[in-house]
């Protein structure tokens, strides 16, 4: 009834990771593996990472270290700081991998650990099969663990994905088209509409006072009703729902933990300065998305791509990040910070397709740490002096020694320090050691 | 007294002359063992490629034969794939620097290439000693004889791998470690396939 025809045909797989940072350190310490396990963020010590142990003790998202402390105790858990170095690299692994099963224009990269794959060019791939080799392949490639939701929109595939993470029966894969529609009906019925892309603890409330609890409820929610009542992008969710893609993804302004800008070129591209031009319109639009949601952003990150799909073609697939001397959500930073990383990573002689940049560890702005205070010159040459100290000590000392402070880190420095994990995959000197 | 014969026989200027062949310089037979036929034959279709190259002015690498091993097959190293249509970017008529990356991680294999450090001896006979950083390709599928990396029981370690029957083992390459069977109900996960170690002097 509301899937027609040409709907089924379209199909749209979303692939993330499992407790991504989590994952990623197990995979470079496997007795952590079975146990309870957070990341706690370096700015606040917050858990931004539970292993599913850890959710099942009841730590919610966002729980501060030390009010874990009692259950610390009686449950061993192990809590590391953020080490966005190694889960940037671990990020850009998987990617890697999923991009072997489509063509450069049909992955787009939605977050840190959050993919999607246009299989409709691919209408002969079993999705099933593929969401199995997929989850195959990116585990033993790099280590980490992921769940496949496949759909005919983009709001459907992540529901799928819910599905396949939250009920092991489905063995980490869910295809929506597959199931027939009383199965997915009675499906829909068993989730709380809370789990629906762009539906927040509010706005549950206010639907669950108009009666509508489950997914099946939402469904048959009449879109023009749903615009009427709530707001024109319930409307479009629900349309969704319903197999209609209508969502851009600039309307849904959930706070995210990366801001990402990709996209594939219209014509592929072969110098540096036509890379720029690309560069700088992508992180102008995720400097606006960053402001707009009232961050700052302590990390860039940038990615440029060929056409795997052209065998003939030389392939290249590099990216680096880097964090910002100074958290920033200027766009002239920004958009300078990832110019120079690009032409860092750029070689003449590939024909590129696409290129992406990424923000992240991003944090809320406060007064203290806005552009305030990057306005004089003599500021900024005193700061240049002050970078090439730092990186001085820590190119002697290592990484973390010393760093700029600001306002509330003081107390989580000591966290910082001794819960950090070595930088596995960048340095030579902190690869994993294995015994012989 | 036979009669001196008024055909046959060597004539001045006659037959072709020395150089004139398809390798452009004086050639002579050669007795070439039966396994080795094959192999020879394609190093002089890549030399004589090479030459013609040359002449129109491409650098070319020559081909360079490696010392063939007492069990297996000279292994040959083209200085060009036989052609079989356009010349690609990524032929190496053209020489470059030698490529460390490329030549350390497989290609295509790149987001699937970790390095690990030895910590211990027990894999000296291996080439690996303590201290030394090993390359690890997961995407390869680990074999019976392939040096290993394996998660046990939560611990990273570094061994070779032999399956015997339906027995897995942690071999050591040190008379003076034990093998390690993989038992019933312990915790085995492959890591990944160690391919090169890389040995400060």
């Amino acid at each position: 009834m509301y899937f027609t025809s040409s709907d089924a045909v379209r199909r749209i797989a979303l692939v993330d990771v499992n407790n991504f940072y989590v994952s990623c350190e197990r995979v470079f310490q496997p007795r952590l593996e079975g146990i309870p396990v957070v990341v706690l963020s370096n700015n606040d010590g917050c858990a931004v990472s539970r292993s599913a142990e850890a959710k099942a003790l009841g730590i919610a998202m966002g729980t501060p270290w030390h009010l874990m402390k009692d259950l610390v105790k009686k449950h061993g858990i192990v809590g590391l700081s953020s080490n966005y170095t190694l889960y940037g690299d671990m990020s850009r692994r998987a990617m890697s991998v999923l991009a072997q099963f489509a063509p450069n224009t049909d992955q787009e990269i939605y977050s840190i650990d959050e993919c999607f794959l246009d299989l409709t060019p691919q209408p002969q791939v079993d999705a099933r099969g593929v969401g199995a080799e997929i989850r195959n392949r990116v585990k033993q490639w790099t280590g980490l663990p992921v769940c496949v939701g496949v759909g005919p929109t983009k709001t459907l595939a992540k529901l799928a994905n819910h599905v396949a993470k939250t009920r092991p029966e489905w063995n980490g894969v869910c295809d929506l088209g597959a199931l027939a529609p009383e199965a997915r009906n009675a499906l829909f019925s068993e989730i709380g509409a809370r789990n629906v892309w762009g539906i927040g603890r509010r706005l549950e409330s206010k639907l669950v006072a108009e009666g509508i609890r489950t997914v099946a409820d939402l469904r048959s929610l009449d879109p023009a009703i749903a615009r009427q009542w709530f707001s024109v992008v319930l409307q479009r969710t629900v349309s969704e729902l319903r197999g209609v893609a209508c969502l851009d993804l600039e309307d849904l302004a959930p706070n995210k933990q990366q801001i990402i800008a990709s996209r594939s070129f219209g014509a592929p591209v072969y110098s540096a300065d036509e890379l720029v031009e690309g560069i700088r319109s992508y992180m102008t639009r995720a400097a606006e998305k960053l402001r707009r949601q009232g961050s700052i952003a302590g990390m860039v990150g940038v990615w440029l791509e060929t056409n795997r799909f052209r065998p003939q073609d030389p392939q290249y697939h590099p990216s680096v990040s880097a964090r910002l001397p100074q958290a920033t959500d200027d766009t002239l930073r920004l958009v300078g910070f990832a110019t120079a990383l690009m032409r860092r990573i750029f070689r003449a002689g590939y024909r590129y397709v696409k290129a992406g940049v990424m923000l992240w560890d991003l944090r809320a702005r406060s007064i203290v740490q806005g552009s305030l205070f990057d306005a004089s010159p003599e500021f900024d040459d005193r700061r240049t002096r002050l970078m090439a100290v730092l990186d001085r000590a820590s190119a002697k000392w290592g990484r973390g020694v010393l760093a700029p402070g600001s306002a509330g880190m003081t107390a989580r420095w000591a966290m910082k320090r001794e819960r950090m994990t070595p930088a596995y995959t960048t340095r030579w000197g902190e690869v994993v050691r294995v015994r012989a | 007294m036979p009669k001196r014969l008024s055909h046959g026989g060597a004539r001045a200027g006659a037959g072709r002359p020395a150089g004139s062949g398809s390798y452009g310089e004086p050639t002579r037979p050669l007795r070439v063992p039966e396994s080795q036929v094959e192999p020879v034959v394609a190093f002089l279709v890549a030399y004589r490629e090479g030459r013609a190259l040359e002449e129109k002015g491409v650098r070319a690498v020559a081909p360079r034969a490696v010392r063939p091993t007492s069990r297996r097959h000279a292994i040959v190293r083209y200085a060009a794939k036989v052609p079989a249509g356009f010349p690609s970017p990524a032929d190496d008529y053209i020489e470059d620097v030698l490529d460390f990356n490329a030549h350390l991680v497989r290609q295509g294999h790149e987001a699937a290439t970790f390095v690990v450090r030895a910590s211990g001896w027990s894999m000296i006979g291996a080439g690996i000693h303590d201290g030394d950083e090993i390359v690890v390709d997961r995407a390869l599928q680990a074999r019976d004889g392939h040096v290993v990396v394996a998660a046990v029981n939560g611990e990273l370690i570094v061994k070779r791998l032999r399956i015997r029957g339906g027995k897995v083992l942690l071999v050591s390459e040190n008379p003076h470690y034990p093998e390690r069977v993989v038992a019933e109900g312990e915790h085995l996960e492959i890591w990944g396939v160690a391919t090169r170690v890389l040995h400060k002097l």
